[in-house]
């Protein structure tokens, strides 16, 4: 009797082992992340590619001005009228393009044109659109931002960024 | 006396027999159910791989675009970053449609491109002629289209925010390039 319950024992314990193996087996193999190499590489160079394209396009209802033209002239004198001033130019556009973009895309973001640390231009933030998409670039986690600067000799610099969010 | 001493060792032995038969039973039924779990947990796995795989196909080929030298914008033989030609754009779409250098072009760049996608829509200036259907939808200007297999599902899109540039009125617009590449995926 004794030699049997040995057995039946002997056979429960191997049961047991088996299962404890399966369940960390399942727990390594579900809580393993898939993987997200594009989403990375979207997320990463996105600021970037966006600020370098946004700089170089042209305006055809500003006389073809550049938005580069149209910042430096924003950020001095406002000469620029298209009627609109370059600064009102300026926001039009960049609404434009981020809303069939970013705002498409569901990306939160913000969007700012700063001179010596001051705004020239009212910053842009994707929580204006939706709330849940509100960037907040030094409380929130950040994608590497996309930052250019643009000259504006002998006014100093004015610093073009985009930050995206992590949501 | 013997008979009985005999018959009980008979018993005894039919026991310990169908004792071990059932050990063997139930470990090959554990055996069993613990291959089925295993090759499932594989399948996901070698899926997983495969979706890896395809997303880095398409970062691959994104960045082949992007840094292809028949479609940059150059000036003064000075090529520009995040930014396409549309007349290079154009000819280059248009060797691939040639009776006589289609087949060519489309063996030579199939290495680069594979089962792939690859287009851009004009973001602004927005509604432009010929850059909206009829229904207001951007217009896709594609360039490669490979989708030979029915049986194969896409990527992600990337999207890569370009500069269009048109050297003939020297006018920049915004544009997005795509690129999607097809899958077989694992049933």
């Amino acid at each position: 009797m004794k030699r049997s319950q040995a057995e039946i024992m002997g056979l429960a314990i191997i049961v047991l082992l088996i299962s404890v193996g399966f369940i960390f087996y399942v727990a390594f193999t579900v809580t393993k992340t898939p993987s997200r190499v594009a989403e990375v590489y979207k997320y990463d160079q996105m600021g970037e590619n966006m600020v370098n394209a946004l700089l170089e396009i042209t305006v055809p209802d500003c006389e073809d001005y550049s938005i580069e033209q149209l910042i430096s002239d924003c950020a001095m004198q406002e000469r620029i009228r298209c009627p609109a001033s370059s600064c009102d130019e300026l926001r039009d556009v960049i609404e434009t393009i981020f809303e069939g973009t970013l705002n498409h895309w569901y990306v939160s973001y913000y969007f700012t044109i700063k001179k010596d640390d001051n705004d020239i231009m009212t910053p842009i933030n994707a929580g204006d659109y939706n709330e849940e998409r509100s960037c907040d670039p030094e409380n929130d986690e950040t994608e590497r931002p996309g930052w250019l600067p643009v000259s504006v000799f002998p006014y100093g610099d004015v610093i073009v960024r985009l930050d995206i969010c992590r949501k | 006396m013997k008979n009985r001493q005999a018959l009980s060792s008979s018993k005894k032995a039919q026991i310990k027999f169908g004792e071990t038969i059932a050990i063997v039973v139930v470990f090959i039924v554990l055996v069993f159910f613990g291959l089925i779990f295993f090759g499932s947990t594989q399948k996901e796995g070698i899926q997983e791989q495969l979706r890896e795989k395809v997303q880095l196909d398409a970062v691959s080929v994104v960045k082949e675009v992007s840094n292809m030298p028949e479609l940059h914008c150059s000036i003064a033989q000075v090529e520009e970053l995040n930014c396409i030609d549309i007349t290079k754009f154009a000819s280059f779409k248009r060797l691939f449609e040639s009776d006589i250098y289609g087949n060519q072009a489309n063996m030579s760049y199939i290495h680069y491109f594979g089962d792939s996608k690859i287009y851009y829509t004009q973001v602004y200036p927005a509604g432009e002629p010929g850059e909206v259907d009829d229904e207001g939808n951007p217009v896709e200007h594609v360039l490669w289209d490979n989708h030979i297999d029915e049986n194969t599902e896409s990527s992600d899109e990337m999207q890569v925010p370009v500069v269009l540039h048109n050297p003939v009125t020297d006018r920049r617009a915004f544009g997005i390039l795509f690129v999607k590449v097809y899958s077989r995926s694992i049933e």
